[in-house]
């Protein structure tokens, strides 16, 4: 079982889980179709636009990649790319953690089993 | 309220995953070794490390951080899974990243994070000498410094 990322946020922002953010997968159809992930945003310093882009660049990086580093090299450069460096990214069953990230661009979420934390610090 | 962000300067980059060799992405680049006392004899230290490790039942996997902190680092580590485990049979792999960022933020400045665990990839960069990734029994250890500015505007969002 995946642990709470934790975070030390610079000024005294406190991070709000998002459970409203849950969202369920559709039920099966007789067809045979791969099934949506189910995402879980579990901790968010995040505007909800950078959020949602982050889920996505991480279920095609799942869809594209098996082991879990090329997952997080993907995450980060795509979001250096996009948002500037630097940013940092975690993929795994299994880990505990705690940072020091930048206003307003950390997120820690579940992509079925797999945790994602990504934050800025730089 | 006014918000504290931070600007980077200077980074490193390199990929990690457990029980594999990390891959430096950049080619070249100058290590900075921050040691406040020059070391009169390095091969001691390199020994006194290697003794640490096997008793502490460590394996260094792989570093970027003067020999001192090193041996900080797998100490203070150690030390903090003998606090944490008389009370509870598994240690929370949280409260012990969390212990040991900040001794080394308070130790070594701003700004350190760390990643324990026995099953996660990551990628990362960080400054030259503010890196360390070692296993300590059945959990790995991954702890890097970005090196950081304070700014007094609110970040662009």
């Amino acid at each position: 079982m995946s642990e709470d990322a934790k975070k030390n946020i610079a000024g005294a922002l406190t991070a709000r889980p998002n459970s409203d953010d849950q969202k369920l997968s559709p039920l099966p159809s007789p067809a045979p179709a791969v099934p949506p992930k189910k995402v879980i945003i579990k901790s968010a310093d995040m505007i909800p636009d950078m959020q949602k882009e982050a889920v996505d660049i991480a279920v095609a990086a799942f869809e594209k990649y098996n082991v879990e580093k090329d997952v997080a090299e993907q995450i980060k450069k795509e979001f250096d790319k996009r948002h500037g460096p630097t940013w940092h990214c975690i993929v795994g069953r299994n880990f505990g953690s705690y940072v020091t990230h930048e206003t307003n661009h950390f997120v820690y979420f579940y992509l079925d089993q797999k945790a994602v934390l990504l934050f800025k610090s730089g | 309220m006014q918000k504290v962000s931070f600007l980077l300067s200077q980074m490193l980059s390199i990929t990690m995953e457990e029980e594999q060799e990390p891959k430096l992405i950049h080619g070249s680049k100058a290590m900075r070794m921050h040691t406040p006392t020059p070391n009169p004899n390095p091969s001691q230290t390199i020994m006194r490390l290697a003794s640490l490790a096997i008793s502490f039942n460590v394996r260094l996997k792989s570093s970027h951080m003067p020999l001192h902190m090193q041996e900080h680092a797998l100490r203070h580590t150690r030390s903090l899974f003998l606090l944490h485990h008389p009370p509870s049979p598994k240690p929370s792999n949280t409260l012990i990243a969390r212990a040991l960022k900040k001794e080394f933020d308070s130790k070594y400045g701003l700004a350190w994070h760390c990643v324990i665990g026995n099953s996660f990839g990551s990628f990362v960069s960080h400054t030259g000498g503010g890196f360390i990734y070692f296993s300590i029994d059945s959990l790995s250890v991954l702890l890097f410094k970005t090196e950081v500015h304070l700014v007094t505007q609110p970040p662009p969002t």
